[in-house]
């Protein structure tokens, strides 16, 4: 899968960028909302992953954004503390909350995956 | 026959105005001496009366003593220190004497303590209901109604007030330092979540790596392994970092530190939720900063609160505007000037809300807030005011009304008196 990964924090992108292409998915890395914006007008990816707390634009405005330009892309949010649970609403988007599990997250990604496919 | 000379009425006129004089003589020495008697029981009286302000002036002179050496005490300690000398100069020009004072299980004996055959007087110290200690003085010779009520009713009450007023502020540094703890929970929080994320994640990625057989090289595993021990070190610092600061220090001697030192670990501990807020951080520290001193961790507590005020002041601002149109900017500035002392500058400025001049004013005062209620406790500020004022400086405030405000941190160079 082509997949976008938004996070302000070097180690936690490393981690999981390393998790995603061991595994297969083939990535672009962004630091900030806007870069991710940027990017995805470049070329859509089939999913983003997007870390909530970060400067600029949090991972929540991304999301408002990334439905208010583009297509239904699939998100997957990863939030550390207090995030609002209602963005949970929105479709195609899953929240998995810090630390979790790799089979958690891989999880994630094969439901978002699918439900990309089924309205794509 | 001529009449005997007492019968001449020429010897009968003398003695009548002989008779006359003595009289007149006689009235005008009682008068005299009447006056006399009252110009002397005046004077006495004056004497008396000045003696007796002499006393009050005495007495006076030395409450007045006792009460600036205590308003110096910064400490429980130091008050009964404070007012064991100023009652020893006193005793010392009496006769020799001692004063001993309990409290909370403390004994300070100052002079001679207690010597048998001298004069012995004693008042309880009380408050908040609780008798909390005595206050004892040995002298030689019995005192006055008057000195007793100077030196002991006055002095018993005015140690009384400060251990009191000690007591409490003591009570609200303690509770200010669970306020900023609250404060710094989403913080630390993060702080702790961020390392842990990745230490749970490269370590369950290696698992499964290996169950699955999936291909790892020696040199890869060997960096995952050397990244995982650098984020368990970061979390035990930070763990180290939370331990130092939720200790009550405030009984510790102080210590010199740089200001320098004090923003970067109170940055430590709210920069993430600085960047949730998306709040970019300037910093401006004066290189080789003199030292000051006094307790690191409660000026820690004040630089902590002035940044979230900060990080508050600029939410307020940008409230509702699109992440890309916010300017949301603090700038931390530290500086070294010369002038009636040395003193090194600290200065945290934020571009949020302001404040209008009627609020600037009030800012300091407890409870005083202009956050929703949800949000500010009034008592960051106030408690910061006490802290750098427990450290012989000044906080004071600059705002305008929608441009922002500035906190400007005054503290005099270790050692400079």
């Amino acid at each position: 899968m082509d997949i976008l990964l938004v996070d302000d924090d070097v180690a936690v992108r490393a981690m999981i960028g390393d998790v995603l292409e061991s595994r297969g998915h083939s990535l672009r890395t962004a630091g900030d909302g806007l870069e991710a914006l940027q990017l995805m007008q470049e070329a859509l990816p089939e999913l983003v992953i997007s870390d909530v707390h970060m400067p600029g634009m949090s991972g929540v405005e991304l999301l408002r954004e990334i439905r208010s330009q583009f297509q239904e892309i699939p998100v997957l949010l990863i939030a550390g503390i207090d995030v609002e649970e209602d963005v949970l609403e929105t479709r195609a988007c899953a929240l998995l909350r810090k630390p979790f599990k790799i089979s958690q997250l891989l999880a994630c990604l094969e439901d978002l995956g699918n439900q990309g496919e089924g309205s794509g | 026959m001529v009449p005997p000379v007492w019968q001449q009425p020429w010897f009968l006129g003398l003695m009548a105005l002989l008779l006359g004089a003595i009289g007149f003589q006689t009235v005008r020495v009682v008068r005299r001496d009447r006056r006399l008697v009252a110009a002397n029981e005046a004077l006495r009286r004056e004497i008396s009366e000045r003696e007796k302000l002499d006393t009050q002036l005495r007495q006076l002179r030395y409450l007045y003593r006792l009460r600036s050496a205590l308003s110096a005490a910064r400490s429980v300690d130091e008050a009964i220190r404070a007012t064991g000398e100023v009652i020893m100069e006193v005793l010392g020009v009496m006769d020799s004497g001692g004063v001993r004072i309990e409290c909370d299980d403390r004994t300070w004996i100052f002079g001679d303590g207690e010597v048998p055959g001298k004069e012995q007087y004693e008042r309880p110290l009380s408050w908040s209901d609780k008798e909390r200690g005595r206050f004892c003085l040995f002298c030689g010779i019995a005192l006055s109604e008057s000195q007793e009520r100077a030196l002991l009713d006055e002095t018993a009450g005015q140690l009384v007030q400060v251990l009191e007023t000690r007591e409490l502020e003591m009570q609200i540094l303690q509770s200010a330092r669970l306020v900023s703890l609250g404060e710094m929970a989403a913080g630390v929080a993060h702080e702790l979540n961020q390392p842990l994320t990745v230490i749970s994640g490269v370590s369950e990625d290696l698992y499964l790596r290996l169950v699955e057989d999936l291909d790892i090289s020696p040199e890869q595993l060997q960096q995952k392994m050397k990244d995982v021990m650098e984020l368990a070190q970061r979390m035990a610092d930070s763990i180290d970092h939370l331990r130092v600061f939720s200790r009550d220090t405030s009984a510790e001697p102080g210590i010199a530190f740089s200001i320098n030192d004090v923003v970067h670990s109170s940055l430590r501990m709210i920069e993430a939720q600085l960047v949730n807020h998306g709040v970019s951080l300037h910093l401006d520290l004066a290189e080789e900063l003199p030292m000051v001193s006094g307790h690191p961790h409660q000026l820690e507590q004040v630089f902590l609160n002035l940044l979230a005020n900060g990080r508050d002041a600029l939410d307020e601002k940008w409230e509702g505007i699109p992440p890309g149109a916010r300017e949301k900017s603090l700038e931390v500035r530290t500086r070294h000037e010369i002038g009636g002392g040395e003193w090194v500058i600290a200065e945290v400025e934020d571009g949020g809300v302001g404040m209008d001049e009627a609020s600037v004013r009030r800012i300091f005062e407890p409870f005083f807030t202009t956050k929703e209620a949800d949000r500010g406790t009034g008592l960051g500020l106030s408690i910061s005011y006490a802290i750098v004022k427990n450290h012989d400086g000044q906080i004071t405030c600059q705002s305008r009304k929608g441009e922002g405000t500035v906190f400007r941190v005054v503290l005099p160079v270790a050692g400079e008196g």
